[in-house]
């Protein structure tokens, strides 16, 4: 029995060495490959195909390096060459099969292209070296979420959130399988706690807890929470997926370039490069647009009046141009003493507002500028209707939503006040002052069942803000004395 | 160049061949030879990684469009600009035109964006002849019309038991009336339903539940060559652009009939006016049971919509609430095609939306007052992913009991390149997937249930049991090419039973909610012929029996207005049998 067992180890003995033997000193000869490179990169824009040329030189120079091919992949992932990008990545695994960072990248492509066995199977490989990495174990289980594995998702949900903690996309996916399994109260638990504290994806937070509250049959606050449920499309952020889009390069990035010197104050410079850029495409409308932008920042608004018309004469549909030339007629008029010169901006502003409108029905910008304009002349609820349509964009709602509060303020509104603080609280991360001014509404309205939770609410983000016990006395005293109250909407 | 040999020595590689070489030794040292697995076994993986057995399986489909006699060639008249409604035309439907049970093929043309539309061709309407074979009546029957040609909505707007057309075009839509005697007269002035904006999907409904047909279309986007922008990406300069791009939604139109051959446009009082959107597909479902038929649209990018009718002729958009706005994740995503079934036959209608690729699908069970999104839980998250889909349904299609679905692909861009090498940028196979005893859904092998693939750029699949043989059919409209007849020969295919619910004068009897007991099914379905992607299906209902060789008993309906009636008789399964409502 004992000589049966150690033949075979025997054997194995003699394999192994041999095997080592081979490895250690038979030279493989697997060539490293060039670096790729896009069958059309003469037709690229120049940013885009000078960053390509840097980026294979460097490989070209240490070949047998990983780092430079991931660098290339990124570049090539960045700016959505997915095939070119995977060739890349793939070959700095081969040079460093530990390199986590390169499995992260090719894992997120195989996903992207539906190949869920190999995009798992290179996410392990991340965790196997890296495993500390929460992202890693969230990305897999969302994965496994999309393939209907609830309990796989949940294992690596609870490991993303060991790992860390304060990563709201764990809880989110633990939300979702609780949703999942039917297990609302304990959804809404989970959603209610990172509603407290994630600036991340809120929206998203919010459109989860609606929906299970309505599970619930808590129609009312399903109904508020939806209302703010509503944002850009859903990204789970990381440091390592963020680093890719250091690489995106296109002509915005070009154009993005003034923009970014004009909102540091620095318009003058941008003026300089805009016209600079400008002489060699003299009817590119983004430049154009931007400079007439720059123009108005300087308050030179003729120069910026005659750039947008060129806008608008290169492209009679720039629903842009019309809304921001309408809103130099409104800053025009807001400047002028003579009540006809501001009366004929007005109307201006009004005109090219209309048009934007017109165009394109749904640009906010076109919508606030036109209730502002309706403000200025008095028309208070036409004023209001457009603010609302303006604030269901879902990145400048906020400031549209704000504009609608200080209007309802100014007309002594509180109920309507409310709902949109209500709105405001909701959408976007709580802001003491939005939720101050929640309390305040509700309790000039007599809904002081709701303010009290507001100031619960207050509590729970702030619980050190002195100003929660202020808010408490302030609600007693209405309810003690009440004034007189605007009816409720509720 | 020059070729330097790598000598990567890693202490990880080393251990596992070191540990390879262990594991074969002891396999070969104890005597086993259980390592190599059937060929068949190991061919494939699923999408998790796991070896399933591949077998091709035996075709469910036959194309039979050339030997039919179905001569269309659909045109989108890309040259050099590439115009959004380009991408996205591609309609047709089924109909039965004279009433004799057979159903009849109506293709929906484009042309050439900006031309005068006199010069483009023609929609195409095709007679079936009953012996498998389909004539072009096109210039006999009137219907030709020569807009550049989205979708397609069949029903008997006029109540006089012929089948009427709507027609969806970038630009003005069209009526069509039908005539009786295999003839149209376009009414769209007289009827005023002549929308100018960029149609999509249509429906026939009776919203009010006052008997005769209204008509709800979905409109696309605000576009017109002069907003046109050039979009590119890194395979190409050129391309299609994302409706995204223009930012411009439009409202959807809802017409009411007045019952003397006139519609009014009730979009604004209805409360449809107040939401924009970028629809697409829409189909029309009573989701909640309460009678009143309410609207569903799958919006390109936007959150969908369900219009929850109010009962008073207004509407309001409950879609978020409901649950059926956007996916579990909380994406508004890319909805194009949508059909309704009660898949799980707890007689609420369940809703699948088919979206663009890296997309899943969307699948919304119904609770009965809110939906819940499964498509996971169901296996409808990641089989379909890699395509771009627009035309979709739920039918049985190897009548085992439970429903199956069938998408129809293509893309919208050529970022990722042609699915076949040097092939058409844009052209994709579409996928069949069964329903199963678990609830969950597979794919069927071969893919499409085709025997060889059949890759174009699909648009419009409507479903119909063309030759009355108890086996649903598709039709598929291909963008810029020809079209599919899809016979139905699934292997083993189950027993069946058909109805036929047409209104007192003949139409069918769109709206009208039929629900019966076969064993210990209970089987609720609704007569509609829009849903899917711009097209129109046989009205007809089509139940697949499996094992059982039983008929119901005893049927009632519901009709439109509210009313039921009772149906008992022997109804046996093989056949279509004709509910007719009374006076």
């Amino acid at each position: 029995m004992q000589k049966k067992v150690l033949l075979p180890l025997g054997g194995i003995g003699v394999i192994v060495l041999a095997a080592v033997g081979y490895w250690l000193l038979v030279p493989r000869g697997e060539p490293v490959p060039d670096p790729p490179i896009p069958e059309h990169i003469e037709t690229y824009e120049t940013p885009l195909s000078d960053l390509i040329h840097k980026g294979r030189l460097e490989v070209l120079d240490s070949k047998n390096l990983a780092d430079p091919w991931l660098e290339l992949g990124m570049v090539y992932m960045a700016n959505m060459d997915q095939t070119l990008a995977m060739e890349c990545f793939e070959q700095s695994v081969k040079l460093d099969s530990e390199c986590a960072r390169c499995w992260y990248y090719i894992a997120q492509l195989r996903h992207t292209t539906s190949d869920y066995s190999g995009a798992i199977d290179s996410m392990r490989r991340v965790i196997e070296n890296r495993s500390n990495f929460a992202p890693a174990y969230w990305r897999l289980g969302f994965w496994q979420l999309e393939l209907g594995k609830l309990e796989e998702g949940e294992a690596m949900f609870q490991l993303a959130v060991q790992k860390s903690p304060r990563d709201p996309a764990g809880w989110f996916g633990l939300a979702m399988v609780r949703m999942s399994q039917r297990r609302e109260s304990e959804a809404a638990a989970i959603l209610e706690d990172l509603l407290d504290w994630t600036p991340i994806n809120r929206y998203h937070a919010n459109l989860l807890l609606g929906t299970v509250y309505r599970r619930l049959g808590r129609i009312e606050e399903a109904k508020r929470l939806l209302m703010g449920s509503e944002g850009p499309p859903l990204k789970w952020p990381d440091a390592w997926t963020n680093d890719v889009s250091r690489y995106f390069r296109s002509d915005t990035w070009k154009i993005d370039q003034p923009l970014q010197l004009m909102s540091n104050g620095r318009i003058d410079e941008a003026i300089i490069i805009l016209k600079r850029l400008l002489r060699d495409e003299p009817e590119n409308i983004d430049l154009l647009n931007n400079l007439a932008i720059a123009y108005r920042g300087l308050g030179r608004f003729n120069e910026s009046n005659a750039t947008f018309r060129r806008v608008i004469e290169l492209k009679e549909h720039h629903y842009l141009a019309f809304s921001n030339l309408g809103r130099n007629y409104l800053i025009m008029s807001q400047q002028v003493s003579d009540p006809q010169a501001r009366s004929e901006f007005q109307r201006l502003a009004f005109e090219q507002a209309h048009k934007a409108i017109q165009i394109n029905p749904a640009f906010s910008d076109a919508r606030g500028l036109l209730a502002q304009v309706h403000e200025v002349q008095g028309e208070f609820d036409k004023a209001l209707e457009e603010y609302r349509l303006a604030a269901n964009d879902p990145v400048q709602g906020m400031m549209w939503l704000n504009s609608m509060v200080t209007t309802l303020v100014g007309l002594d509104r509180w109920s309507e006040v409310a709902d949109v603080l209500y709105e405001l609280s909701y959408r976007f991360v709580p802001q003491p002052g939005t939720l101050y001014g929640l309390c305040t509404a509700l309790s000039k309205t007599g809904r002081y069942d709701e303010a009290r939770q507001t100031v619960d609410r207050y509590a729970r983000l702030w619980p050190n803000d002195g100003r929660v016990a202020e808010l408490r006395q302030m609600i007693q005293d209405a309810e003690t004395t009440p004034g007189p109250q605007e009816s409720s909407n509720q | 160049m020059e070729k330097k040999v790598v000598y990567s020595i890693r202490l990880s590689r080393l251990m596992s061949v070191i540990a390879l070489l262990v594991l074969a030794s002891s396999l070969l040292g104890s005597g086993c030879r259980k390592g190599v697995a059937p060929q068949a076994e190991v061919e494939a993986s699923d999408q998790a990684g796991q070896l399933q057995v591949v077998d091709p399986g035996d075709p469910w489909f036959e194309p039979i469009e050339t030997q039919a006699g179905l001569v269309f060639h659909h045109v989108n008249g890309h040259d050099v600009k590439y115009y959004m409604p380009e991408i996205t035309a591609g309609g047709a439907g089924w109909f039965d035109l004279e009433g004799d049970g057979d159903l009849d093929v109506y293709f929906v043309q484009s042309g050439v964006i900006g031309q005068e539309l006199a010069l483009n061709p023609p929609n195409q309407l095709f007679r079936n002849e009953g012996d498998g074979v389909f004539t072009d009546i096109t210039d006999s029957s009137g219907a030709g019309d020569q807009g550049y040609g989205m979708g397609l909505a069949t029903g008997d707007y006029d109540g006089d038991g012929d089948v009427d057309l709507y027609v969806t075009n970038y630009g003005p839509n069209t009526m069509l009336r039908n005539n009786g005697d295999g003839t149209f007269t376009d009414v769209t002035e007289v009827t005023g339903t002549g929308n100018a904006d960029w149609g999509a999907s249509a429906v026939f409904l009776d919203y009010d539940a006052d008997g005769d047909l209204d008509l709800y279309c979905t409109n696309y986007i605000y576009w017109s060559p002069k907003v046109e922008r050039t979009c590119g990406h890194s395979s190409s300069n050129y391309d299609y652009c994302a409706p995204v791009i223009y930012q411009a939604p439009t409202a959807d139109i809802l017409y009411r009939n007045d019952g003397d051959g006139t519609f009014t446009d009730v979009s604004k009082e209805s409360g449809i006016q107040s939401e924009l959107g970028t629809g697409l597909g829409v189909v029309c479902l009573d989701f909640n049971g309460d009678g009143y038929v309410d609207i569903y649209v799958a919006n390109d990018g936007m959150r969908n919509v369900l219009w929850v009718n109010q009962g008073d002729g207004t509407f309001l958009n409950e879609a978020l609430l409901a649950g059926c706005a956007v996916d579990q994740d909380g994406r508004a995503k890319a909805g194009m095609g949508v059909s309704v079934a009660d898949v799980d036959e707890d007689g609420n209608p369940d809703l699948l939306v088919v979206n663009l690729n890296k997309e899943s699908d969307s699948f919304y069970r119904n609770q009965g007052e809110y939906f819940i999104e499964e498509a996971a839980l169901v296996g409808l998250s990641t089989v379909s992913r890699m395509f771009t889909r627009f035309g979709v349904g739920f039918a049985d299609f190897d009548n085992d009991g439970r429903l199956d679905i069938y998408q129809a692909n293509g893309k919208v861009t050529k970022q990722e390149g042609p699915f076949v090498p040097g092939g058409d940028p844009y052209a994709e196979p579409n996928i069949l997937v069964k329903g199963t005893e678990t609830g969950r859904f597979e794919e069927v092998s071969p893919r499409g249930g085709v025997a060889e693939d059949l890759i174009h750029v699909s648009r419009a699949a409507a479903f119909a049991d063309f030759d009355n043989d108890g086996g649903m059919d598709i039709l598929v409209a291909n963008l810029n090419g020809t079209p599919y007849l899809l016979r139905n020969v699934a292997p083993d295919r189950g027993g069946w039973i058909g109805f036929d619910v047409r209104e007192m004068a003949g139409g069918p009897a769109l709206g009208a909610k039929v629900s019966f007991q076969i064993g210990e099914r209970t089987i609720v379905r609704e007569i509609r012929t829009g849903s899917s992607y711009m097209a129109a299906s046989d009205p007809r209902i089509h139940v697949g029996l499996g094992g059982t060789n039983d008929g119901p008993s005893s049927i009632t309906v519901r009709w439109s207005d509210g009313t039921t009636q009772q149906f008992t008789d022997e109804f046996t399964p093989g056949q279509y049998h004709t509910l007719k409502r009374e006076s």
